[in-house]
């Protein structure tokens, strides 16, 4: 990530800051509530940054994010894939989009995310009943222009 | 896609087989690593909770730990003469010894962060003689197993994880069950009971020790609700945990002595 603006080590921080949040020990019951933290800002990356997240990329952070969360190996890793192909097609035309109607694609892109993630785990019978899915989903939605808004704020107040 | 495949053939391999092992271990101790980093913030407010206690709070928890312990020692009073009994009699029956535990107070530093995989990872490791299997309880009754140690954290299967099944024994009239979890905190399931079988809700469910893996007679669960279903030949059978999965901070470590010999 060799860039002169520092976005790339932004990212990284970002990114490694996701993944404490998405582990931050909580009760099984709120862990439910709890938003795909990695998921969103590859996301973001994806939407806003697509010079610096791709495929490959998103597959390295999934698989980081397997090995600390003890899931799976290969459960994120597919669904951030798969998620930053979908996200590669039609960037252009979510980035474009107003906030809330990104909010109804975010839905989607996790609900999509976490059925794949919901897949792997279930070769290892940890199959969710579909509400967690939903739930994390609708919360990851409804974080989403938090995320936008606060990594934009940053991004042109350091012009990253 | 050449990705998507490599992730799936990954978690074949990681589910059916034993081909990631070695690498699988560096993976835990990466991860309890970390683990124990996003634990910071719960140890400082804990930390806080302590120091900033008011003497009167202080005063008072003393004065209640005072009578809890009076009303123990009678308790073990008590205990001392039956299990001299108990041994005596034992002797009488010519049958083998039941051993005093050894145990060893761990501390909580993680929690898995899916909600679906009950696990919890402790700060004690080999380093401390864990071992994997090993049995872990609370205050009130069984928490789980250890399923797999680094040099000084471990990681803790609960029993209400889907991938658990513990032998149990009910406490009134000895029957022997396999009650096993389904991934909900406050639910443990009774396979196979016939719609016969005399079990009532409120019913004591303890260890049978019969796996070779749990001691004999640790508390496991009550029984909650039974449903018999007409068109099914056992009847739904629903017990609550005894251990509080989902409160406690500290938990001990139960050393089997017959573990200890064939190390």
């Amino acid at each position: 990530m060799s860039d002169r603006s520092g976005f790339g080590l932004f990212l990284l921080g970002m990114l490694c800051l996701a993944l404490l949040a998405a582990l931050f020990p909580m009760s099984f019951h709120t862990s439910t509530f709890r938003p795909e933290w990695v998921c969103l800002i590859v996301t973001y990356a994806l939407l806003y940054r697509p010079e610096y997240m791709g495929i490959g990329r998103a597959w390295v952070v999934g698989l980081v994010q397997d090995i600390l969360e003890g899931a799976v190996w290969g459960a994120h890793a597919i669904a951030l894939a798969f998620l930053a192909y979908i996200c590669i097609l039609s960037y252009r035309r979510l980035r474009s989009y107003p906030l809330y109607q990104q909010c109804a694609w975010v839905f989607i892109l996790v609900g999509v995310h976490q059925i794949f993630v919901n897949w792997i785990q279930g070769l290892a019978g940890y199959d969710a009943p579909s509400r967690i899915i939903l739930v994390s989903s609708i919360t990851s939605a409804l974080v989403w222009p938090m995320v936008v808004l606060l990594l934009r704020r940053i991004e042109w107040r350091y012009r990253l | 896609m050449l990705l998507g495949v490599m992730a799936f053939i990954i978690g074949i391999l990681y589910v059916h087989t034993n081909l990631l092992n070695p690498v699988k271990g560096k993976g835990e101790a990466l991860s309890s690593a970390v683990h124990w980093v996003v634990d910071i913030p719960n140890r400082i407010s804990h930390w806080a909770d302590q120091r900033f206690a008011s003497k009167s709070d202080l005063l008072e928890e003393n004065e209640a730990l005072r009578t809890e312990l009076l009303i123990h020692k009678r308790k073990v009073q008590r205990m001392a003469a039956l299990s001299a009994e108990n041994t005596r009699l034992r002797q009488l029956l010519n049958s083998a010894d039941t051993l005093e535990d050894r145990v060893l107070i761990a501390e909580l530093i993680g929690v898995s962060p899916d909600p679906m995989k009950h696990s919890v990872i402790l700060n004690r490791g080999s380093n401390e003689g864990v071992y994997p299997g090993q049995p872990v309880v609370d205050a009130q009754g069984l928490v789980g197993q250890v399923v797999s140690v680094t040099a000084s954290t471990s990681k803790v299967l609960l029993i209400s994880d889907a991938s658990q099944a513990i032998p149990v024994q009910l406490v009134r009239n000895g029957t022997r069950f396999v009650v096993e979890g389904r991934g909900s905190l406050f639910e443990l399931y009774l396979r196979h009971v016939a719609v016969t079988m005399d079990i009532k809700e409120g019913d004591e469910l303890v260890t049978s020790g019969l796996g070779q893996r749990f001691p004999v007679g640790y508390p496991v669960a009550r029984v909650e609700r039974i449903q018999y279903d007409p068109g099914r030949p056992f009847a739904t059978v629903i017990a609550s945990p005894m251990a509080e999965l989902n409160k406690n901070r500290h938990v001990l470590l139960v050393f089997d002595k017959r573990h200890t010999v064939t190390q």
